[in-house]
């Protein structure tokens, strides 16, 4: 009852302080307008934005009040140089297009005043791409709607990634890949651009951390464990598409071979017969770990096996 | 004896199941959407201001024969389909939308949102994928109850009767083909012939819900549970025996629910964030057992009856669950700095009883030391960073990451041996499971240095110590250095930006050959105690690199360049990494070393004999749009990338010996002058090559209308070459084959190749500005020649086989009739689209 009478109060006062910043805001919100006669097309369209309708419409506090300002800094100075037709001087005013006088750093320093105490953005000043001179505005428009998704500067997220990583685009054609053509994964479901726990950006701490949020069925632990598999997805398959069955790295067997190459039956060169004994003919290709799944076809619980007879994985 | 299933003859009992459950989940989608549709009207009355877009769409496909690759991860059909969306909100910041898309389709997505824009916020989703594995699917199993597979005893007995052993690889004895094989062949292909359709794919249904709420400016909490049920079929490879495969459906039906949540708390100075996640995994089928077509009896390996095991049963996967908690956070530091951090810790547990140890009537099952595993995994991660950037022209960066898979799980003793329902090992034999523990430790850092404005120079260093428990090699410590710099001639936010780094790194071992121990996976330990590591008759390859812990030199290349003059988006790349697995300095093994192993060049020195020799992959790529004006922007890419490695291996058996040591005396090249082991050794190379490209066009020639066009091309060959002066074939002992003496040295596979040509082209006309009609075609044509999956039959015979040589393996081996997923499709639709 304690803890329910301080959890009222609490929200008694949020909302009693969120009040008085709202009334103290309205004054000031009126800048904006001064901007639209100018700006009058980007101000509408940023007006229909998730943003604009907090800043321009119902703005939060005192700094969000701001208006326009809120990100391009005061205006004052600009607003006279352009009575003068030197609205285009980019001293003036804090400006995020591509010939503007701020830093990478600096624009990206004023959105994260807004924008980083979610779990999505906490390691951004550390991340990749921060370190790497990437900008907000360079996967992000925020002045009008062009993706539904988070004011992408691109329709769909990894068009916006594919921008940069173009190796990317290219694996999304092969012939196995994640469902990231179709739209039913993207990116930004393994990875973080704004700062990974794990390495290459990634959402947790290591590869198959990230691989077990979707394929959970591969987490175990199990009785038998096959230790590449347990210690990296990425040992055996390229998530960003391959032609290789399954996404594989290289073909069955050789794949396997890469590891299996010292005992029994996985030392074998397979190789096709057609090429000995001369026949041209279409023909089965051959042996059990030649064709359709290679190694697989037999030893199908290659991720790790609960049975006691499944120490190699057969079972 | 098995249950008999003569009346199932329409599919399998899941696949029934799964059109119940497609029925009900589609009336439900129906349900959802007219709800979200009606519902609202009354509550946005007011001040409401409403909007929205109603799409449908006629489609029309025409296809060739096999559509599961088009359609893996989506389910374009004839018919009707729709994306609607509604959005409402008032001047308070209210806001409610809904958005469905292909309501009651096998593929759709729906979704509500509402609360307060930047205060709380409420999701609801319901989100359906399909996985479609294979269209034409045929099997002679049928499934009774979930997870049994029964064959007809009739049929068993037909072919047990056959008196031919499919898949028998010795040629005397025990095991071996008695009889011609034409019987048993023209009999399976009778029975194949009447078998039936089965549905290979999965269908994922998730269902989530998500809400996030601000409770001051500077504290942000959410919490976000969903469930995904996965049912249906993919393909499974049945074993009863060494060799023999029969392929059949894994029935797939499980759970998993994931809870999330987190709070957060964010001031000028610095941020923090709690976060704790949970998740199970259930399985709802367990096991499965599948009939032996061939076998109605279940027998002995090793007596006079040449038959195995009448069935086969499976440990599927068995339900786990885990959770995670984390605390991360970020400063902001004096000399401009800033700290990121996070702990996380978790646990991953599994404990599912011990089940079907073998099925085979005939073997006694194991006394098990315990009933289940008790799996245990305790996770850690620590990642902390450090940056400054004192001034303007240098700053510095510093890292560090501990990251612990901890396996606590307990050895677990099993006496007796079985592999595949054929044979029962001494109880005196015991198999013990390694349960695989690694940590990794990371320290980097880096500093960087602007000679000038425009210019950034970057060197940084790292380490990673990594041990391991149970694993071939247990520490290794990857030492890497990097060089980089960025160009902006034109300032920080300029149009043109250039980016490179190159990279070089070794991975150093405390061993260098592979303990056979680990690489079978289990413990051979007399009752007395004393292990015999892996038995004498293995023979222990010398130098061994294995793929993911074998030492390595890499080096690395990155450049990447952006140009975005007025109008125009260039973006350029080139990446270049070079593995090479040979240089190990810390110990060149001798004669002393490996004793059993006569015939080890020890002159090898330095130089890795076995396993990956080297592992490269290149690519490069352009990536062009161009707005031309506000009516029309075009755009272009290309892609190159190589990918090429080179493996090398020895065969293991000694069978080869004498008959090499003989081809040497009688002076048959090239078997003299070398020993009989290296005439074992084989080199494998492949290279993959990729080229894609495609380009794009948007233009609104006039007002009313809009055009869109994009190709894409991707053209990749795959080349695996193999050289050796000895091939073995597919496993069989080669006493005696002519391919042991006078056959090809080098015998290359055909090369594979994967085409996949894309168009897209649409024009939507805009009737008004709320109503607009389109046609939209698409094009997709996949061509894949692979040896791997080319003539892949129902059913695969001696007589089929070059040369009608026992390609051991294949005959015998009854598949569902995957095969090659090339496909040709073009999809015709037309659009209605309105807004309001």
């Amino acid at each position: 009852m304690r803890l329910l009478a301080r959890t009222r109060r609490t929200l008694a006062f949020c909302a009693v302080a969120t009040a008085l910043a709202l009334v103290a805001s309205k004054a000031e919100a009126a800048k904006s307008s001064d901007c639209r006669p100018c700006h009058l097309q980007t101000h509408d369209a940023f007006k229909e934005t998730i943003m604009g309708k907090i800043i321009l419409v119902n703005p939060r506090d005192s700094e969000e009040a701001k208006g326009c300002e809120t990100c391009h800094g005061p205006a004052d100075s600009h607003v006279a140089a352009a009575d003068k037709g030197e609205g285009k001087d980019l001293t003036k005013i804090i400006s995020f297009k591509k010939h503007s006088l701020q830093t990478v750093a600096e624009k990206n320093d004023i959105c994260m005043k807004c924008h980083s105490n979610d779990s999505y953005k906490m390691l951004w000043t550390s991340s990749a791409h921060q370190r790497n001179g990437v900008a907000c505005v360079d996967c992000h428009t925020i002045m009008t709607s062009v993706s539904k998704e988070r004011n992408l500067a691109k329709v769909k997220i990894a068009e916006t990634c594919f921008q940069c990583h173009t190796q990317r685009k290219a694996q999304s054609l092969r012939t196995n890949h994640m469902p990231y053509r179709e739209g039913k994964m993207t990116c930004s479901d393994c990875h973080n651009p704004h700062g990974g726990v794990g390495p290459k950006m990634l959402k947790e701490a290591t590869v198959n951390e990230t691989c077990y949020t979707c394929h959970m069925e591969k987490r175990g632990p199990f009785l038998w464990e096959h230790a590449p598999v347990r210690e990296n997805c990425g040992n055996c398959h390229d998530p960003h598409g391959t032609n290789n069955h399954k996404s594989t790295v290289a073909k069955m067997p050789f794949l396997c071979q890469r590891c299996h190459a010292n005992t029994n039956h996985p030392s074998n060169a397979y190789y096709d017969p057609r090429a000995v004994t001369g026949t041209t003919a279409a023909l089965p290709p051959t042996g059990a770990w030649m064709y359709n799944r290679g190694c697989i076809n037999c030893h199908q619980q290659v991720h790790g096996s609960n049975s006691p007879s499944g120490p190699r994985f057969n079972r | 004896m098995n249950m008999v299933n003569h009346h199932d003859t329409s599919g399998s009992l899941g696949a029934v199941t799964l059109r119940r459950g497609n029925m009900r989940y589609k009336l439900a989608s129906f349900a959802v959407v007219a709800a979200l549709m009606v519902v609202p009207s009354p509550a946005l009355s007011g001040d409401w201001k409403t909007g929205g877009e109603v799409e449908l769409r006629g489609v029309q496909v025409n296809e060739s024969s096999q559509m599961s690759k088009f359609n893996e991860y989506r389910d374009i059909k004839d018919g009707a389909e729709a994306t609607i969306e509604m959005n409402a909100d008032k001047d308070d910041k209210s806001f409610v939308s809904l958005w469905a898309e292909n309501p009651g389709k096998r593929t759709q997505d729906m979704s509500f949102k509402g609360g307060q824009y930047g205060e709380w916020g409420i999701g609801l989703r319901y989100n359906q994928s399909p996985h479609n594995f294979w269209d034409g699917g045929r099997t002679i199993f049928n499934e009774t109850s979930p997870g049994v597979y029964v064959v007809d005893d009739r049929i068993q007995a037909a072919l047990q009767g056959a008196t031919y052993v499919p898949n028998a690889t010795a040629t005397t004895g025990s095991g071996a083909a008695t009889t011609t094989t034409g019987v048993t062949d023209a009999l399976v292909r009778d029975i194949l012939a009447n078998g039936h359709p089965v549905d290979m794919s999965l269908d994922r249904k998730m269902t989530a819900a998500d809400l996030n709420y601000n409770l001051t400016r500077n504290i942000r909490a959410s919490v976000n549970v969903s469930q995904e049920v996965k049912q249906g079929n993919r393909a499974f490879a049945t074993v009863y025996t060494f060799g023999q495969f029969r392929e059949s459906e894994e029935p797939i039906n499980t759970e998993t629910t994931v809870l999330n949540g987190n709070i957060g708390y964010q001031d000028d100075s610095y941020k923090l964030m709690f976060n704790y996640n949970t998740s199970s995994f259930t399985n709802k089928v367990k096991t499965a057992t599948y009939d032996n077509p061939y076998v109605a009896t279940d027998s002995h390996y090793g007596t006079t009856a040449t038959y195995y095991s009448d069935s086969a049963g499976y440990v599927l996967t068995p339900d786990n669950n885990a959770y995670q908690m984390s605390l991360s956070g970020a400063a902001s530091l004096p000399l401009n700095g800033r700290f990121t951090g996070i702990w996380s810790m978790g646990q991953m547990k599994q404990n599912d009883p011990f089940a079907l140890a073998w099925t085979n009537s005939l073997l006694t099952q194991p006394s098990l030391s315990r009933a289940s595993l008790d799996g245990k995994v305790d996770t850690q991660n620590r990642d902390f960073r450090l940056d400054f950037d004192p001034v303007k022209m240098f700053s510095i960066g510093l890292r560090h990451n501990y990251y612990h898979y901890d396996n606590k799980t307990e050895m677990v003793d099993f006496y007796g041996y079985v592999v595949a329902d054929r044979s029962a090992a001494s109880t005196t034999v015991l198999r013990r499971n390694l349960p695989l523990s690694f940590e990794y430790t990371t320290w980097a850092g880096d500093i960087g240095f602007k000679p000038i404005d425009t210019l950034k120079l970057g060197l940084g260093y790292d380490k990673v110590d990594r041990k391991r428990i149970n694993r071939e090699v247990e520490d290794s410590a990857e030492t890497g250095y990097k060089l980089g710099a960025q160009y902006r001639p034109i300032g920080d936010m300029g149009w043109l930006f250039l980016k490179g780094n190159y990279g070089v790194s070794q991975i150093r071992g405390s061993s260098h050959y592979v303990d056979v121990t680990e690489d079978n996976g289990y413990l051979t330990i007399a009752a007395n105690g004393t292990q015999t590591l892996g038995g004498a008759t293995v023979a222990q390859l010398p130098m061994l690199q294995k793929y993911d812990v074998g030492d390595k030199n890499r080096d690395e290349i990155n450049i990447m360049g952006n140009l975005s003059p007025e109008n125009w988006s260039i973006a350029a790349s080139f990446i270049s990494r070079n593995d090479i697995y040979q240089h190990m300095d810390h110990h060149i093994p001798t004669a002393t070393d490996f004793p059993a192993w006569a015939g080890y060049p020890t002159a090898q020195g330095l130089d890795s004999l076995y396993g990956m020799q080297d592992n490269k992959m290149n690519s490069y790529g352009l990536d062009v749009s161009y707005a031309v004006s506000e009516e029309l922007s075009v755009t272009g890419f290309y892609n190159y990338e190589k990918y090429s490695y080179t493996m090398k291996s020895r065969r293991s058996a000694n069978v080869t010996t004498a008959n090499i040591g003989t081809a040497g005396a009688a002076g048959i090249a090239p078997y003299t002058g070398i020993s009989p082991y290296e005439q074992s050794d084989w080199t494998q190379t492949g290279e993959d090559t990729v080229s894609t490209y495609g380009f794009g066009v948007e233009t609104r020639p006039i007002k009313e209308i809009t055009f869109s066009l994009n190709y894409t091309q991707s053209d990749g060959k795959g080349s695996t070459g193999l050289a050796g002066p000895f091939l073995a074939w597919g496993g069989q002992s080669l006493a005696g084959s002519a391919l042991v003496f006078g056959s090809p040295i080098v015998s290359n596979l055909p090369d594979t190749t994967n085409k996949l040509s894309a168009v897209m082209a649409k024009v939507d006309y805009h009737l008004t500005k709320k109503f607009s009609l389109g046609v939209s075609y698409m094009y997709e044509k996949l061509e894949i020649v692979d040896w791997a999956l080319d003539n892949v039959n129902l059913y695969n015979s001696a007589g089929g086989n070059p040369g009608g040589v026992n390609n051991n393996g294949v005959m015998g081996n009854i598949l569902l009739g995957v095969g090659n997923p090339s496909y040709d499709v073009s999809v015709y639709m037309l659009t209605g689209k309105m807004k309001f």
